[in-house]
Protein backbone atom coordinates (compact mmCIF):
# COMPACT_ATOMS: atom_id res chain seq x y z
CA UNK A 1 0.00 0.00 0.00
CA UNK A 2 1.43 3.79 -1.09
CA UNK A 3 2.11 5.82 1.58
CA UNK A 4 0.05 8.63 0.29
CA UNK A 5 -3.00 6.06 1.05
CA UNK A 6 -2.06 5.43 4.50
CA UNK A 7 -2.02 9.16 5.08
CA UNK A 8 -5.60 9.08 3.12
CA UNK A 9 -6.57 6.32 5.62
CA UNK A 10 -5.09 7.72 8.77
CA UNK A 11 -6.65 11.24 7.92
CA UNK A 12 -9.59 9.56 7.48
CA UNK A 13 -9.46 8.16 10.96
CA UNK A 14 -8.78 11.60 12.94
CA UNK A 15 -11.35 12.91 10.71
CA UNK A 16 -13.92 10.53 12.21
CA UNK A 17 -12.47 11.09 15.56
CA UNK A 18 -12.53 14.59 15.55
CA UNK A 19 -16.26 14.44 14.28
CA UNK A 20 -16.72 12.72 17.86
CA UNK A 21 -15.68 16.36 19.13
CA UNK A 22 -17.79 18.77 17.05
CA UNK A 23 -17.37 21.48 20.18
CA UNK A 24 -13.79 21.29 19.63
CA UNK A 25 -14.30 22.16 15.76
CA UNK A 26 -16.48 25.15 16.64
CA UNK A 27 -13.97 26.23 19.12
CA UNK A 28 -11.20 26.31 16.63
CA UNK A 29 -13.56 28.48 14.57
CA UNK A 30 -14.29 30.54 16.97
CA UNK A 31 -10.45 31.15 17.93
CA UNK A 32 -9.51 32.04 14.82
CA UNK A 33 -12.26 34.57 14.17
CA UNK A 34 -11.26 35.97 17.68
CA UNK A 35 -7.46 35.91 16.93
CA UNK A 36 -8.16 38.06 13.52
CA UNK A 37 -10.01 40.56 15.93
CA UNK A 38 -7.69 40.88 18.54
CA UNK A 39 -4.46 41.68 16.32
CA UNK A 40 -6.88 44.09 14.41
CA UNK A 41 -7.17 46.14 17.15
CA UNK A 42 -3.64 45.92 18.22
CA UNK A 43 -2.41 46.91 14.77
CA UNK A 44 -4.68 50.51 15.57
CA UNK A 45 -2.04 51.04 18.46
CA UNK A 46 0.86 49.53 17.37
CA UNK A 47 1.27 49.98 13.34
CA UNK A 48 3.05 53.45 13.39
CA UNK A 49 6.23 52.87 14.08
CA UNK A 50 9.24 53.03 11.30
CA UNK A 51 9.30 49.38 11.76
CA UNK A 52 6.10 48.22 11.20
CA UNK A 53 4.83 50.41 8.69
CA UNK A 54 1.14 51.87 8.90
CA UNK A 55 -1.41 49.90 10.90
CA UNK A 56 -2.62 48.19 7.89
CA UNK A 57 0.55 46.99 6.95
CA UNK A 58 1.66 45.85 10.00
CA UNK A 59 -1.90 43.96 10.29
CA UNK A 60 -1.58 42.18 6.92
CA UNK A 61 2.60 41.40 8.54
CA UNK A 62 0.80 39.71 11.41
CA UNK A 63 -1.92 38.11 9.70
CA UNK A 64 0.63 36.16 7.75
CA UNK A 65 2.86 35.81 10.47
CA UNK A 66 -0.04 34.31 12.38
CA UNK A 67 -1.88 31.93 9.92
CA UNK A 68 1.62 30.62 9.07
CA UNK A 69 3.10 30.07 12.56
CA UNK A 70 -0.27 28.32 12.99
CA UNK A 71 0.56 26.00 9.81
CA UNK A 72 4.22 25.59 11.79
CA UNK A 73 2.45 24.35 15.12
CA UNK A 74 0.48 21.97 13.56
CA UNK A 75 2.52 20.14 11.49
CA UNK A 76 5.63 20.19 14.38
CA UNK A 77 3.52 19.08 17.29
CA UNK A 78 1.23 16.65 16.04
CA UNK A 79 3.27 13.87 15.07
CA UNK A 80 4.68 13.81 18.69
CA UNK A 81 1.67 14.65 20.43
CA UNK A 82 -0.29 12.02 18.63
CA UNK A 83 2.74 9.65 18.56
CA UNK A 84 2.01 9.91 22.68
CA UNK A 85 -1.59 9.65 22.26
CA UNK A 86 -1.34 6.38 20.75
CA UNK A 87 1.07 5.85 23.21
CA UNK A 88 -0.89 6.18 26.50
CA UNK A 89 -4.22 4.96 24.67
CA UNK A 90 -2.54 1.82 23.77
CA UNK A 91 -2.87 1.79 19.94
CA UNK A 92 0.81 2.23 19.12
CA UNK A 93 2.27 -1.26 19.73
CA UNK A 94 -0.95 -2.48 17.62
CA UNK A 95 0.20 -0.04 14.94
CA UNK A 96 3.67 -0.91 14.99
CA UNK A 97 2.51 -5.06 14.19
CA UNK A 98 1.00 -3.36 10.96
CA UNK A 99 2.75 -4.15 7.43
CA UNK A 100 3.22 -0.07 7.31
CA UNK A 101 6.52 2.29 7.40
CA UNK A 102 7.44 4.41 10.23
CA UNK A 103 7.60 7.62 7.92
CA UNK A 104 4.13 7.41 6.71
CA UNK A 105 2.55 6.59 10.48
CA UNK A 106 4.01 9.74 10.84
CA UNK A 107 2.54 11.47 8.31
CA UNK A 108 -0.08 9.91 8.64
CA UNK A 109 -0.27 11.17 12.56
CA UNK A 110 -0.05 14.97 10.89
CA UNK A 111 -2.25 14.77 7.83
CA UNK A 112 -5.41 15.70 9.06
CA UNK A 113 -4.14 18.63 11.99
CA UNK A 114 -1.98 19.93 8.91
CA UNK A 115 -4.45 20.28 6.62
CA UNK A 116 -7.16 21.61 9.48
CA UNK A 117 -4.03 24.67 10.13
CA UNK A 118 -4.08 25.57 6.26
CA UNK A 119 -8.41 25.48 5.96
CA UNK A 120 -7.98 27.40 9.46
CA UNK A 121 -5.95 29.89 8.04
CA UNK A 122 -7.90 30.31 5.19
CA UNK A 123 -11.20 31.64 7.36
CA UNK A 124 -8.30 33.41 9.15
CA UNK A 125 -7.68 35.03 6.08
CA UNK A 126 -11.31 35.44 4.92
CA UNK A 127 -11.85 37.10 8.75
CA UNK A 128 -9.08 39.90 7.67
CA UNK A 129 -10.22 40.51 4.94
CA UNK A 130 -12.95 43.18 5.52
CA UNK A 131 -10.70 44.33 8.28
CA UNK A 132 -8.19 45.92 6.02
CA UNK A 133 -6.65 42.10 5.06
CA UNK A 134 -6.36 43.60 1.20
CA UNK A 135 -5.10 45.46 -1.20
CA UNK A 136 -2.13 43.40 -2.88
CA UNK A 137 -2.06 40.88 -5.61
CA UNK A 138 -0.93 37.19 -4.28
CA UNK A 139 1.44 35.22 -6.82
CA UNK A 140 -1.22 32.25 -5.91
CA UNK A 141 1.91 29.62 -7.55
CA UNK A 142 4.66 30.99 -4.86
CA UNK A 143 1.87 31.02 -1.88
CA UNK A 144 0.93 27.04 -3.15
CA UNK A 145 5.22 26.92 -3.52
CA UNK A 146 6.11 28.02 -0.40
CA UNK A 147 3.49 25.77 1.63
CA UNK A 148 4.79 22.75 -0.63
CA UNK A 149 8.60 23.65 0.80
CA UNK A 150 7.81 24.95 4.24
CA UNK A 151 5.73 22.06 5.55
CA UNK A 152 8.16 19.34 4.42
CA UNK A 153 10.70 21.51 6.64
CA UNK A 154 7.99 21.52 9.65
CA UNK A 155 7.06 17.62 9.54
CA UNK A 156 10.12 16.76 9.47
CA UNK A 157 11.11 18.81 12.95
CA UNK A 158 7.74 16.98 14.35
CA UNK A 159 8.70 13.31 13.24
CA UNK A 160 12.27 14.32 15.22
CA UNK A 161 9.79 15.19 18.29
CA UNK A 162 7.55 11.85 17.65
CA UNK A 163 11.42 9.93 17.49
CA UNK A 164 11.97 11.05 21.06
CA UNK A 165 8.45 10.44 22.23
CA UNK A 166 9.15 6.85 20.97
CA UNK A 167 12.25 6.28 21.98
CA UNK A 168 12.15 8.28 25.70
CA UNK A 169 8.07 8.83 26.07
CA UNK A 170 9.29 12.51 26.11
CA UNK A 171 9.16 15.47 23.59
CA UNK A 172 6.05 16.87 23.30
CA UNK A 173 7.21 19.67 25.66
CA UNK A 174 10.33 20.15 23.56
CA UNK A 175 8.06 20.51 20.41
CA UNK A 176 5.93 23.62 22.11
CA UNK A 177 9.00 25.11 23.13
CA UNK A 178 10.62 24.99 19.42
CA UNK A 179 7.35 26.26 18.06
CA UNK A 180 7.38 29.23 20.52
CA UNK A 181 10.75 29.72 20.12
CA UNK A 182 10.61 29.54 15.95
CA UNK A 183 7.17 32.06 16.11
CA UNK A 184 9.07 34.65 18.31
CA UNK A 185 12.36 34.34 16.70
CA UNK A 186 11.16 33.93 13.08
CA UNK A 187 9.23 37.12 13.25
CA UNK A 188 5.36 35.84 13.50
CA UNK A 189 4.01 38.92 14.79
CA UNK A 190 6.88 41.56 15.52
CA UNK A 191 9.70 42.52 12.81
CA UNK A 192 12.28 40.43 13.45
CA UNK A 193 14.31 43.66 13.55
CA UNK A 194 12.52 44.95 16.65
CA UNK A 195 13.63 42.02 18.33
CA UNK A 196 17.24 41.95 20.63
CA UNK A 197 20.27 41.37 19.72
CA UNK A 198 20.48 38.39 21.25
CA UNK A 199 17.63 36.35 19.69
CA UNK A 200 19.75 37.41 15.78
CA UNK A 201 21.23 33.87 16.13
CA UNK A 202 17.39 31.89 16.67
CA UNK A 203 16.40 34.44 14.09
CA UNK A 204 18.83 33.18 11.78
CA UNK A 205 18.66 29.82 12.30
CA UNK A 206 14.65 29.13 12.51
CA UNK A 207 13.04 27.90 8.72
CA UNK A 208 10.18 29.95 9.85
CA UNK A 209 11.91 32.90 9.57
CA UNK A 210 13.01 32.54 5.62
CA UNK A 211 8.87 30.59 5.17
CA UNK A 212 7.20 33.77 6.52
CA UNK A 213 9.47 36.16 4.38
CA UNK A 214 8.60 34.18 1.88
CA UNK A 215 5.21 33.93 2.31
CA UNK A 216 4.74 37.40 2.52
CA UNK A 217 6.96 38.13 -0.27
CA UNK A 218 4.47 35.69 -2.62
CA UNK A 219 1.12 37.17 -0.93
CA UNK A 220 1.70 40.55 -0.43
CA UNK A 221 4.72 41.11 -3.17
CA UNK A 222 2.96 39.13 -5.17
CA UNK A 223 6.96 37.50 -5.79
CA UNK A 224 7.24 35.08 -8.51
CA UNK A 225 8.34 31.47 -7.66
CA UNK A 226 11.76 32.42 -9.61
CA UNK A 227 12.86 35.31 -7.15
CA UNK A 228 11.41 33.12 -4.23
CA UNK A 229 13.46 30.56 -4.74
CA UNK A 230 17.11 32.29 -5.46
CA UNK A 231 16.21 34.28 -1.91
CA UNK A 232 14.55 32.96 1.22
CA UNK A 233 12.41 30.27 -0.21
CA UNK A 234 15.76 28.59 -1.18
CA UNK A 235 17.14 28.69 2.10
CA UNK A 236 13.94 27.08 3.25
CA UNK A 237 14.39 24.01 0.25
CA UNK A 238 18.07 23.50 1.67
CA UNK A 239 16.30 22.91 5.30
CA UNK A 240 13.62 20.76 3.50
CA UNK A 241 16.62 18.36 1.67
CA UNK A 242 18.17 18.07 4.98
CA UNK A 243 15.51 17.64 7.70
CA UNK A 244 13.53 15.24 6.15
CA UNK A 245 16.11 12.45 5.43
CA UNK A 246 17.47 12.95 8.56
CA UNK A 247 13.86 13.44 10.55
CA UNK A 248 13.30 9.82 8.38
CA UNK A 249 16.62 8.32 9.66
CA UNK A 250 15.85 9.25 13.66
CA UNK A 251 12.30 7.91 13.44
CA UNK A 252 13.14 4.81 11.82
CA UNK A 253 16.29 4.39 14.45
CA UNK A 254 13.95 5.36 17.28
CA UNK A 255 11.40 2.47 16.14
CA UNK A 256 13.99 0.07 16.40
CA UNK A 257 15.19 0.80 19.86
CA UNK A 258 11.75 0.88 20.85
CA UNK A 259 11.54 -2.48 19.38
CA UNK A 260 15.07 -3.48 20.99
CA UNK A 261 13.50 -2.73 24.34
CA UNK A 262 9.87 -4.04 23.89
CA UNK A 263 9.15 -0.17 24.84
CA UNK A 264 6.25 0.66 22.54
CA UNK A 265 3.64 0.39 25.18
CA UNK A 266 5.23 1.76 27.69
CA UNK A 267 4.28 5.10 28.65
CA UNK B 1 -2.63 -34.41 14.48
CA UNK B 2 -0.55 -31.75 12.37
CA UNK B 3 3.35 -31.84 13.36
CA UNK B 4 4.07 -28.73 15.89
CA UNK B 5 6.15 -29.26 18.51
CA UNK B 6 9.31 -28.03 20.20
CA UNK B 7 12.23 -28.40 17.33
CA UNK B 8 15.20 -30.37 17.50
CA UNK B 9 15.89 -30.92 13.41
CA UNK B 10 18.73 -29.57 11.65
CA UNK B 11 18.47 -25.80 10.72
CA UNK B 12 16.13 -24.96 7.91
CA UNK B 13 13.49 -21.70 7.23
CA UNK B 14 9.94 -23.45 7.73
CA UNK B 15 6.85 -21.77 6.55
CA UNK B 16 4.44 -20.92 9.94
CA UNK B 17 6.28 -19.66 12.86
CA UNK B 18 9.62 -21.24 14.30
CA UNK B 19 12.48 -20.17 16.83
CA UNK B 20 15.60 -21.71 17.72
CA UNK B 21 17.87 -20.95 20.66
CA UNK B 22 15.46 -17.80 21.28
CA UNK B 23 16.63 -16.18 24.16
CA UNK B 24 15.43 -12.81 26.10
CA UNK B 25 16.06 -11.59 29.52
CA UNK B 26 14.69 -7.97 31.57
CA UNK B 27 17.30 -6.63 33.86
CA UNK B 28 18.91 -10.09 35.71
CA UNK B 29 16.07 -11.78 35.00
CA UNK B 30 16.15 -14.43 31.97
CA UNK B 31 12.55 -15.43 31.00
CA UNK B 32 13.15 -16.63 27.57
CA UNK B 33 16.40 -19.05 27.88
CA UNK B 34 16.33 -20.84 24.94
CA UNK B 35 13.13 -21.47 22.96
CA UNK B 36 12.61 -24.06 20.06
CA UNK B 37 9.81 -23.72 18.59
CA UNK B 38 7.64 -24.65 15.46
CA UNK B 39 3.99 -24.47 14.36
CA UNK B 40 3.40 -25.56 11.38
CA UNK B 41 0.83 -23.74 8.64
CA UNK B 42 -2.71 -25.36 9.57
CA UNK B 43 -1.86 -25.77 12.90
CA UNK B 44 -3.88 -24.57 15.93
CA UNK B 45 -1.13 -24.75 19.00
CA UNK B 46 -1.72 -23.91 22.34
CA UNK B 47 1.42 -22.53 24.88
CA UNK B 48 0.55 -22.71 28.27
CA UNK B 49 2.37 -21.11 31.37
CA UNK B 50 2.19 -19.41 34.78
CA UNK B 51 1.96 -15.11 34.65
CA UNK B 52 4.93 -14.23 33.62
CA UNK B 53 6.43 -17.26 32.30
CA UNK B 54 7.52 -15.42 29.22
CA UNK B 55 4.13 -16.45 26.64
CA UNK B 56 3.21 -12.97 26.16
CA UNK B 57 7.34 -12.07 25.55
CA UNK B 58 7.61 -14.68 23.08
CA UNK B 59 4.63 -13.29 21.41
CA UNK B 60 5.45 -9.75 21.25
CA UNK B 61 9.38 -11.55 19.45
CA UNK B 62 7.25 -13.06 17.10
CA UNK B 63 4.78 -9.97 16.07
CA UNK B 64 8.38 -7.48 15.84
CA UNK B 65 7.41 -5.61 18.79
CA UNK B 66 10.60 -7.00 20.94
CA UNK B 67 13.41 -8.19 20.15
CA UNK B 68 15.44 -11.07 21.05
CA UNK B 69 18.63 -10.89 22.67
CA UNK B 70 20.08 -14.25 20.81
CA UNK B 71 18.94 -16.98 18.93
CA UNK B 72 16.12 -16.57 16.01
CA UNK B 73 12.17 -16.37 14.87
CA UNK B 74 11.17 -16.66 11.99
CA UNK B 75 7.64 -16.30 10.33
CA UNK B 76 7.04 -17.94 7.47
CA UNK B 77 11.01 -18.03 6.89
CA UNK B 78 11.46 -14.45 7.38
CA UNK B 79 13.85 -13.58 10.43
CA UNK B 80 11.66 -10.89 13.03
CA UNK B 81 14.96 -8.63 13.52
CA UNK B 82 16.33 -8.34 9.87
CA UNK B 83 13.04 -8.89 7.99
CA UNK B 84 10.29 -7.07 10.15
CA UNK B 85 8.70 -5.49 7.47
CA UNK B 86 7.86 -8.72 5.40
CA UNK B 87 6.97 -10.63 8.89
CA UNK B 88 4.65 -7.74 9.82
CA UNK B 89 2.57 -8.51 6.08
CA UNK B 90 2.29 -12.00 7.12
CA UNK B 91 1.18 -11.79 11.00
CA UNK B 92 -1.95 -11.10 12.47
CA UNK B 93 -1.69 -9.99 16.20
CA UNK B 94 -4.20 -10.15 19.27
CA UNK B 95 -2.50 -8.60 22.55
CA UNK B 96 -4.44 -8.75 25.95
CA UNK B 97 -4.89 -4.83 25.88
CA UNK B 98 -8.85 -3.42 24.97
CA UNK B 99 -7.03 -0.36 24.66
CA UNK B 100 -5.75 -1.04 21.53
CA UNK B 101 -8.62 0.02 20.12
CA UNK B 102 -10.01 3.16 18.77
CA UNK B 103 -12.63 3.89 21.52
CA UNK B 104 -14.71 6.54 19.74
CA UNK B 105 -14.95 4.46 16.53
CA UNK B 106 -17.07 1.81 15.98
CA UNK B 107 -16.27 -1.83 15.92
CA UNK B 108 -16.63 -2.14 11.73
CA UNK B 109 -14.61 1.31 12.02
CA UNK B 110 -11.92 -0.17 13.49
CA UNK B 111 -11.51 -3.24 11.45
CA UNK B 112 -11.83 -1.45 8.48
CA UNK B 113 -9.17 1.09 9.31
CA UNK B 114 -6.68 -1.92 10.25
CA UNK B 115 -8.06 -3.81 7.07
CA UNK B 116 -6.77 -0.66 5.14
CA UNK B 117 -3.84 -0.72 6.83
CA UNK B 118 -3.40 -4.40 5.71
CA UNK B 119 -3.33 -3.61 2.35
CA UNK B 120 -6.93 -4.39 1.54
CA UNK B 121 -9.08 -2.78 -0.78
CA UNK B 122 -11.76 -0.57 0.69
CA UNK B 123 -14.21 -2.93 -0.95
CA UNK B 124 -12.14 -6.22 0.17
CA UNK B 125 -11.47 -4.94 3.36
CA UNK B 126 -15.72 -4.05 3.47
CA UNK B 127 -16.31 -7.59 2.79
CA UNK B 128 -13.58 -8.96 5.05
CA UNK B 129 -14.61 -6.70 7.92
CA UNK B 130 -18.12 -8.06 7.62
CA UNK B 131 -17.00 -11.30 7.35
CA UNK B 132 -15.07 -11.59 10.85
CA UNK B 133 -17.88 -9.57 12.09
CA UNK B 134 -20.30 -12.42 11.75
CA UNK B 135 -17.52 -15.30 12.65
CA UNK B 136 -17.11 -13.79 16.18
CA UNK B 137 -20.70 -13.27 16.47
CA UNK B 138 -20.71 -9.37 16.39
CA UNK B 139 -23.15 -8.42 13.73
CA UNK B 140 -25.07 -6.70 16.34
CA UNK B 141 -22.64 -4.66 17.83
CA UNK B 142 -20.53 -3.24 15.17
CA UNK B 143 -21.86 0.20 14.92
CA UNK B 144 -21.47 0.96 18.25
CA UNK B 145 -18.55 2.63 20.09
CA UNK B 146 -15.83 0.22 21.18
CA UNK B 147 -16.33 2.21 24.69
CA UNK B 148 -19.93 1.15 24.64
CA UNK B 149 -18.92 -2.47 24.29
CA UNK B 150 -18.59 -5.49 27.25
CA UNK B 151 -15.27 -6.55 28.09
CA UNK B 152 -15.91 -9.79 26.30
CA UNK B 153 -16.87 -8.00 23.02
CA UNK B 154 -13.86 -6.24 22.89
CA UNK B 155 -12.09 -9.04 23.14
CA UNK B 156 -13.91 -10.63 20.06
CA UNK B 157 -12.95 -7.63 18.37
CA UNK B 158 -9.28 -7.95 19.01
CA UNK B 159 -9.25 -11.33 17.96
CA UNK B 160 -11.24 -10.62 14.67
CA UNK B 161 -8.62 -7.69 13.67
CA UNK B 162 -5.87 -10.39 14.31
CA UNK B 163 -8.05 -12.26 11.57
CA UNK B 164 -7.79 -9.45 8.65
CA UNK B 165 -5.76 -10.09 5.47
CA UNK B 166 -6.02 -13.96 6.04
CA UNK B 167 -2.31 -13.75 8.03
CA UNK B 168 -0.32 -16.78 7.45
CA UNK B 169 0.41 -16.62 11.18
CA UNK B 170 -1.82 -15.82 13.67
CA UNK B 171 -0.58 -14.67 17.33
CA UNK B 172 -3.34 -15.05 20.03
CA UNK B 173 -2.93 -13.68 23.68
CA UNK B 174 -5.64 -15.40 26.16
CA UNK B 175 -8.14 -15.57 23.20
CA UNK B 176 -10.48 -16.51 26.19
CA UNK B 177 -10.45 -13.72 28.82
CA UNK B 178 -13.66 -12.29 29.57
CA UNK B 179 -15.73 -14.61 27.40
CA UNK B 180 -18.64 -16.33 28.46
CA UNK B 181 -19.77 -19.71 27.60
CA UNK B 182 -21.33 -18.94 24.46
CA UNK B 183 -18.00 -16.30 23.14
CA UNK B 184 -15.96 -18.80 24.66
CA UNK B 185 -17.00 -21.36 22.17
CA UNK B 186 -17.26 -19.07 18.83
CA UNK B 187 -14.14 -17.95 19.41
CA UNK B 188 -12.77 -21.32 19.37
CA UNK B 189 -14.63 -22.20 16.83
CA UNK B 190 -12.84 -19.15 14.76
CA UNK B 191 -9.45 -20.07 15.90
CA UNK B 192 -10.04 -23.73 14.66
CA UNK B 193 -11.49 -22.25 11.24
CA UNK B 194 -8.11 -20.13 11.21
CA UNK B 195 -5.82 -23.17 11.42
CA UNK B 196 -7.95 -25.04 8.87
CA UNK B 197 -7.63 -22.14 5.98
CA UNK B 198 -4.08 -22.76 6.75
CA UNK B 199 -2.62 -20.19 9.08
CA UNK B 200 -0.13 -21.50 11.73
CA UNK B 201 -2.06 -20.19 15.11
CA UNK B 202 -0.25 -19.99 17.97
CA UNK B 203 -2.14 -18.86 21.16
CA UNK B 204 -1.11 -18.40 24.69
CA UNK B 205 -2.94 -19.04 28.32
CA UNK B 206 -2.56 -19.62 31.66
CA UNK B 207 -4.22 -22.46 31.41
CA UNK B 208 -4.94 -25.30 29.19
CA UNK B 209 -8.18 -26.14 30.32
CA UNK B 210 -10.41 -24.82 27.76
CA UNK B 211 -8.61 -24.69 25.04
CA UNK B 212 -6.73 -28.09 24.79
CA UNK B 213 -9.30 -30.35 22.90
CA UNK B 214 -9.13 -27.94 20.20
CA UNK B 215 -5.60 -27.77 19.92
CA UNK B 216 -3.60 -29.64 17.66
CA UNK B 217 -0.46 -29.21 19.74
CA UNK B 218 -0.01 -28.59 23.72
CA UNK B 219 3.14 -26.57 24.67
CA UNK B 220 3.84 -25.35 27.75
CA UNK B 221 6.97 -22.79 28.82
CA UNK B 222 8.50 -23.48 31.63
CA UNK B 223 11.44 -21.97 32.92
CA UNK B 224 12.56 -20.22 29.80
CA UNK B 225 11.79 -23.11 27.70
CA UNK B 226 9.05 -24.31 25.40
CA UNK B 227 8.11 -28.42 26.18
CA UNK B 228 5.55 -30.63 24.61
CA UNK B 229 2.33 -31.45 26.72
CA UNK B 230 0.72 -34.78 26.51
CA UNK B 231 -2.79 -34.31 24.96
CA UNK B 232 -4.17 -36.31 27.59
CA UNK B 233 -2.44 -35.32 30.62
CA UNK B 234 -6.06 -33.81 31.88
CA UNK B 235 -9.52 -34.79 30.77
CA UNK B 236 -11.08 -31.81 29.29
CA UNK B 237 -13.80 -29.68 30.76
CA UNK B 238 -16.81 -29.39 29.11
CA UNK B 239 -15.80 -28.34 26.04
CA UNK B 240 -17.42 -25.96 24.73
CA UNK B 241 -17.44 -26.94 20.70
CA UNK B 242 -16.22 -31.07 19.80
CA UNK B 243 -13.75 -31.28 17.08
CA UNK B 244 -15.98 -32.74 14.49
CA UNK B 245 -18.48 -29.57 14.69
CA UNK B 246 -15.13 -27.25 14.36
CA UNK B 247 -13.66 -28.75 11.79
Amino acid sequence: MSTFEIVRIFALKDFRLALTYRLSFVMGLFTAFYGMLTFFFVSRVVGHGSQVGTPDEYFRFVVIGVTMSNVLRAAVMTAASNARRDQVEGTLEMLATQPISPIALALGWSALPVIESIVEGIVMMLVAVPLGFSGFTPDWLSVLLVLAISIPVFLAIGFIGAAFVLAIQQGVGLMGMAVAVMSLAGGAIFPVAVLPGSVGFLTKISPLTYTLKAMRGAMLDGQSPAHLLSGDLGIVLIYAAVAMPLAAILLSASFRFARSRGTLARF
Amino acid sequence: MRIARPSSSPPRTPLGLSARGLTRSFGERTVLAGVDLEVAPGTLAVLEGANGAGKTTLLRIFATVLRPHSGEARVDGHDVVRGGARVRERIGVAFVNERSLYWRLTGRENLRLFARTRGLSSGAARAQVDELLEQLGLQEIAGKWVANLSAGQRQRLIVARAGLGEPACMLIDEPLRGLDDEGAATMLSFLRAQAVRGAAVLVVAPKLEELQAHADVLLALTDGRVSPVAQDRAAPQEPALSMAAMR
